[in-house]
């Protein structure tokens, strides 16, 4: 059986901080609301093609936007210096 | 000659259709995973209740015919607290609900064919030429059609805000 993969995603933050809705966002990149929040909560992934577009949105690297691995929390990178 | 406008088909009409209306903000209130599942509960028990009245009161005809219309607008509603996904064409969904659709009719095959034999050894335990049978034939069938429908109703987890 194959490993279900888990999602990591700074969207929820990105989004925020923009003041962009779910709905929003789901139209700018042309899918359902509803599937922001499962990417949003790490239960789908999604495609290359949704990844790229989100990254191209927020003029950041797609690696800022999704990760396989936990993102470190921003206060530890503000006490890192 | 073939058509060179932009002008959507008559199918990709209807699919838009039903993406607006299984997506209005009407059809919101029946999106709860809790009235999700019981709608679902709400059919079978519709199916139990159909059977017990064809079975135990066979001459009254006029009874379980009123109860067999509770079929539709129960499925109607788990439609639409799905949003429809299992009736709304491939290429009206976005990828997600493209794979949820798929899942939901390959989980649903196995169920079907199981719920199916489980009926047809029921109908022919108690004797399948009677009219007490046609409640159970028919909403047998009108189950396994739904069942996509109503796996999803029952699995899947509750909706997020459009605004959050």
């Amino acid at each position: 059986m194959a490993k279900e993969i888990k999602i990591y995603t700074r969207l929820p933050m990105l989004r925020s901080e923009r003041g962009i809705s779910r709905k929003e966002m789901a139209d700018i990149l042309g899918i359902h609301y509803q599937t922001i929040g499962y990417v949003e909560r790490g239960e789908y992934m999604p495609s290359l093609d949704i990844a790229l577009k989100a990254a191209a949105y927020f003029e950041l690297p797609v690696e800022t936007l999704f990760s396989l691995t936990p993102f470190p929390s921003l206060t530890a990178d503000m006490l890192k210096g | 000659m073939p058509d060179k406008t932009n002008k959507p088909s008559s199918y990709d009409a209807y699919a838009q259709t039903l993406k607006t209306t299984f997506n209005s903000p009407m059809v919101e209130k029946f999106q709860k995973r809790k009235i999700r599942r019981l709608l679902v509960l709400g059919l079978v028990g519709w199916f139990i209740v159909t059977n017990l009245v064809a079975f135990n009161f066979p001459h009254l005809i006029w009874a379980w015919g009123i109860l067999f219309l509770g079929f539709f607008p129960l499925v109607s509603m788990i439609n639409m607290s799905v949003r429809g996904v299992t009736e709304i064409p491939l290429g009206a969904l976005d990828e997600r609900q493209g794979q949820v659709k798929s899942k939901a009719f390959l989980g649903s095959y196995v169920q079907g064919v199981s719920l199916a034999g489980i009926l047809g050894f029921m109908i022919a335990r108690v004797g399948g030429d009677g009219p007490h049978t046609l409640p159970m034939i028919a909403g047998g069938i009108g189950i396994v059609i739904c069942l996509p429908a109503m796996l999803l109703a029952w699995n899947l987890p509750d909706e997020l805000d459009a605004e959050g």
